[in-house]
């Protein structure tokens, strides 16, 4: 990771997907009929390359010892976990069916826990430190949440429902550690999906329609897949993400 | 009735004044033997003129006579003989005492411009030369006036762009020769809105200084202590005569000009610059004034942006380094307030108070603020329309926070806080401070801003880069008193508890229902008292300006640990980057030097010390992850420079040129490098002849008899050198400085810190300083000298009054 390092600017990257024009319309909820679906499985062009192994030189004992990186998890049949797809520009649809709950993102082994998140606009939330160490939760965002602060050991920051102000991508990271990296999508329609660990998604009870699909990849960036979704069909996409 | 003066008192009086006259109506530098001697000769010339008429002479000799001789004067006589006796005395002690006072150093301002220079393969005659760019204006102000001001802005504009691309580290911002590197320069780099200054010169003068630069001057204007460099090597004719447009246009003033219609055409124009800018908005004022650095729609990329370090502020992103609200609050309008008009230290921010009344400030800041695309100060239930494509806030009630940081429970500063404060440090700080607080990060990670920049913890030690935080160099008064220290502390507290927004800085206060706090309130105060503390062996830059050499029994100290150099005192000199000539460095992050000297009958030893977060040895594992990807990693590197023995003098004083001497004055360059592990290097000394800034340096055969030795510890270099005083006869080293007792000697110094890309021409700097060898006090000479003085004046007296009294005239015995 470390000898992989951009130095162009990490916010030029980021903006690139986390900027939902403030503009936009909000997305309103509607009685869908006849939705349809659109499922799949994103997978490599290649041979998922053996992860790097990240040097824990700090904190060792209560982080456990060097690392496989798990910036880009691929399951022994080839599918890619933690992808966000998410339907792009979509003004109206099905209401949000996401886990109505408290999200928790927690710190342990010096490590995010889960890595990648979806949640939900003004979604209330803790983040935890599970290590016998402190560390400096530190995000970057463009306004949607920015914080840096030091939690200790068994502590815990809370995140009202108020904290976070608007919809894109939030990157984690701990000033410490700097091997700790994670990211949390606040997603600006309920059309926002995370692949599963065989790289498996759906998106459920879309209006009919065509549609722009963003695909994003922590490790390697986003792309897109147009789609058109028929009434009340499922619709196959696969997604190849390129090395 | 008139009175009449005596002559003995007409001439005291005269006198008197003479003297008064010297003493405060010229300016402050009139070195004491020139007063001296001008005195003197007052004094001869009354002595002339009253001696010059026989009746004159007995008039003034006779109240001296009477009191010498007279017997109604003895009560007078004999203190007044005492007095007289002491001052010759202690005129003696003044001379023979031992003195730390550097040679006198007498810069002419405005020296005299040659008759012609050449530059640019032409020869430009100085008595008629004029700005071709505001001819060319001038000109077509007859036939065009849009056009002409078209052409005055667009050089204006294209002069700003030069000097922000190259003066303005030194010249500063406001062009008041406060720049950010200027502190490490002596003389101070030129205030250009001082209207002693360009207002009083020809533009033709303008262009001989900064074509030619320091190495231009004559000797009255001392060029070997100028770092302004020679600019007709990077800036081609148009560029220079540009940024001459620049400057009379920012400070709005005229040059001095011979032809009276041309000179009123231009005040006319620079009235009405003047009228247009008095009635300016926020707006137009950031525009004008702030947009070459933080950009035009604020984003930090203005096009001076890519040469600082720390990088001006991207407004657009809500992230705010310096403010006082709670936790993650956008800042408060006070907040912005004190920015614009204190500045921010150690940055290339400078305070604006002098150019922008408190009104436009606070114009300015609403500015500053409608440049935000993250809401932070948007009502929470403002409406999608009232933002645009951006994000800016487009209604004018943006929010004003008023939420302020508790200061509460100040713990007061002792040695029990401290021990406490360094516990809590050690657990929470250390991993990015460093162990002695030096920034070093004893992490080895490589912090980011939040812009994906790379940044450093700051230096505990050196205060003087502090921001917003050190309150002795914010107008504030003596570091070392009470009350500027509680102050200081309480501005630590601050950044401990909110933390420094979009840097790797958290904060340690809980500002939210069902958090605690990550330091609770008193181990804040704690470890900011410890924080203060870090500075307490700390020479600041300016401190001790003349190195003093101690004299050392026995031999001198091999190692950088040794007992010996404690009791020798450290003066700090500034750093400055090699701006002066390519390939320059423009982001330097070590900031000042140490040294301390010692020295026995046979050898001179220094100790140079400075903080250094990386050491810096290509290959090495330790500090693997620090280097930056694009910058190769170089060895750090210290290097010494004297003057070759006959390349100096001090009365009158003359040196060579502070960068690699000159064709006639060549210097000696005692370098040091830390070597590398791969390839597989170690330390080494060279000794480099430089013998001009445009010949390359020649590195001698053999260091010879020139030992060194360096180590890096928690954030800090020591490298010590020691050679011996004089080069024996005959040897490589025959010509080289020669280290005697008494005498001043010039001495500067460089350093290299390889991870930031340091290399070469690529490096920091100081310009000359003095170092001396005290003379032992000889107590003989300094007290025996004046008392025998004084002894001699008074028989001398005593046989006076004895043979006047002898020779008074008869009949006279009472003196009546």
């Amino acid at each position: 990771m470390k000898t992989l390092r951009i130095l162009i600017p990490v916010l030029g990257c980021l903006l690139a997907f986390a900027a939902a024009p403030a503009s936009a319309a909000k997305y309103k909820v509607a009685s869908v009929s006849d939705g349809g679906s659109i499922s799949g499985r994103v997978t490599l062009n290649g041979a998922a390359p053996a992860p790097e192994i990240l040097k824990v030189d700090e904190d060792v004992e209560a982080c456990g010892g060097d690392r496989p990186s798990d910036e880009l998890l691929v399951s022994a049949n080839g599918g890619v976990q933690n992808v966000i797809l998410r339907i792009e520009k979509i003004a109206a649809g099905k209401d949000w069916d996401m886990p109505a709950a408290e999200f928790t993102f927690d710190q342990k082994k010096c490590a995010f826990t889960p890595r990648i998140m979806v949640i939900k606009p003004k979604m209330a939330g803790v983040v935890l430190n599970s290590d016998s160490v402190g560390h400096n939760f530190h995000t970057i965002s463009k306004g949607v949440f920015n914080i840096n602060k030091k939690i200790q050991p068994g502590s815990k920051l809370a995140v009202s429902n108020k904290k976070i102000r608007k919809t894109g991508m939030v990157k984690a990271k701990c000033d410490i550690h700097s091997w700790m990296g994670g990211a949390w999508w606040v997603a600006d329609n309920p059309y926002t999906v995370l692949s599963d660990k065989d790289g498996n998604f759906t998106l459920t009870n879309v209006p009919p329609g065509k549609y722009s699909i963003a695909i994003w990849h922590e490790k390697l960036g986003e792309s897109k897949q147009q789609v058109e979704v028929g009434a009340g069909a499922d619709t196959k996409m696969d997604v190849v993400l390129k090395l | 009735m008139r009175v009449r003066i005596p002559a003995f008192w007409q001439a005291v009086l005269v006198l008197v004044a003479a003297w008064l006259i010297l003493s405060f109506a010229f300016p402050p530098f009139m070195p004491r033997s020139l007063m001296i001697s001008y005195t003197i000769i007052v004094l001869a010339g009354l002595l002339l003129y009253f001696s010059s008429d026989e009746q004159r002479w007995r008039e003034f000799k006779s109240p001296v006579i009477a009191t010498l001789r007279d017997d109604n004067r003895t009560l007078l006589r004999w203190p007044l003989l005492v007095v007289v006796s002491l001052l010759p005395g202690y005129a003696v002690y003044d001379a023979v005492k031992p003195s730390l006072e550097k040679p006198l150093e007498l810069r002419q301002v405005h020296p005299s411009p040659p008759a012609s220079i050449k530059v640019y393969d032409k020869s430009f005659d100085l008595a008629t030369l004029e700005n071709p760019v505001r001819m060319r204006v001038l000109e077509q102000l007859e036939q065009d006036e849009e056009a002409a001001w078209e052409s005055y802005r667009e050089a204006v504009r294209k002069g700003s762009l030069v000097y922000y691309s190259n003066c303005f580290y030194c010249h500063g911002d406001q062009l008041d020769g406060k720049g950010h590197f200027a502190s490490a320069l002596d003389p101070l780099p030129t205030d250009f809105g001082d209207v002693g200054t360009i207002a009083q010169l020809q533009e033709s003068f303008l262009f001989w200084r900064i074509t030619t630069g320091g190495p231009g001057l004559p000797k009255g204007g001392m060029p070997w202590n100028s770092a302004m460099p020679v600019w007709h090597e990077m800036l081609n004719e148009e560029e220079v005569w540009n940024v001459i447009t620049f400057l009379f246009d920012y400070v709005s003033q005229v040059p001095r000009m011979w032809d009276p219609g041309i000179s009123k055409s231009v005040s006319r124009m620079k009235d009405s610059v003047v009228s247009a800018r008095a009635s300016m908005g926020g707006e137009e004022i950031y525009q004008l004034r702030c947009a070459v650095c933080h950009g035009e729609s604020g984003a930090g990329d203005g096009p001076a942006a890519e040469f600082l370090y720390p990088r001006p502020r991207d407004f657009t992103l809500g992230l705010w380094k310096y403010k006082t609200s709670p936790g993650d609050l956008a800042p408060r309008d006070a907040d912005l307030f004190d920015t614009i008009k204190l500045g921010l230290e150690g940055s290339s921010m400078p305070g604006w108070s002098k150019l922008f009344t408190d009104k436009q400030i606070d114009e300015l800041v609403q500015v500053v603020k409608a440049f935000d695309t993250t809401a932070i100060w948007a009502p929470e239930d403002a409406d999608d329309e009232a933002f645009d494509d951006e994000g800016h806030y487009l209604k004018d009630d943006a929010l004003v926070i008023n939420d302020e940081e508790p200061i509460e429970g100040q713990v007061p500063y002792s040695a029990e806080s401290v021990a406490l404060g360094k516990e809590i440090f050690e657990e929470n700080c250390r991993k990015c401070h460093g162990e002695r607080g030096r920034g070093d990060l004893t992490s080895g990670e490589f912090l980011e801003d939040d812009w994906g920049y790379r940044i450093w913890p700051r230096d505990l030690t050196q205060p003087w880069t502090w921001r917003a935080t050190e309150t002795s160099t914010r107008g504030g008064g003596n570091p070392r008193d009470d009350a500027e220290r509680e102050a200081t502390i309480r501005n630590i507290y601050r950044r401990v508890s909110i933390g420094i927004r979009g840097t790797p800085m958290p904060s340690h206060r809980a500002t939210d229902e069902g958090e605690e706090d990550a330091i609770p309130l008193d181990g804040r105060w704690h470890v900011a008292n410890y924080a203060y503390s870090l500075r307490e062996n700390t020479t600041w830059p300016g401190e001790r300006n003349v190195i003093q050499g101690v004299e050392w029994q026995g031999e001198l100290p091999d190692g950088v640990d040794d007992a010996a150099w404690r009791e020798v005192p450290q003066s700090t000199f500034r750093l400055f980057p090699n701006i002066i000539k390519q390939d320059r460095l423009f982001t330097p992050l070590n900031d000042a030097i140490s040294v301390r000297t010692l020295y026995n009958e046979k050898e001179i030893a220094f100790l140079l010390e400075f903080n250094d977060r990386t050491e810096s040895l290509p290959g090495g594992a330790v500090m693997s992850q620090l280097p930056d990807q694009d910058e190769q990693m170089f060895s750090d590197a210290v290097a010494l420079q004297f003057p070759k023995e006959s390349a100096y003098s001090t009365a009158p004083v003359e040196k060579p040129l502070f960068r690699h001497g000159d064709a006639k004055h060549h210097t000696t360059i005692w370098y040091w490098n830390a070597g590398s592990v791969e390839p597989a290097a170690e330390s080494r000394a060279i000794l480099f002849d430089a013998t001009g800034p445009n010949s390359k340096l020649s590195p001698r055969a053999s260091t010879g008899d020139l030992f060194t030795r360096g180590a890096w510890q928690e954030g800090r270099w020591r490298v010590l050198f020691k050679r011996p005083r004089g080069a024996a006869e005959g040897s490589d080293n025959a010509g080289d400085i020669v280290f005697r007792k008494g005498q001043f000697i010039p001495v500067s110094f460089a350093n290299w810190d390889g991870n930031n890309g340091e290399v070469r021409s690529k490096h920091t700097q100081t310009p000359w300083f003095w170092l001396l060898l005290p003379h032992e006090t000889d107590y003989n000479l300094v007290y025996g000298a004046p008392a025998a003085t004084t002894l001699g004046f008074l028989l001398a007296g005593i046989l006076l009054v004895w043979y006047l009294r002898r020779k008074r005239p008869a009949g006279d015995e009472s003196g009546a």
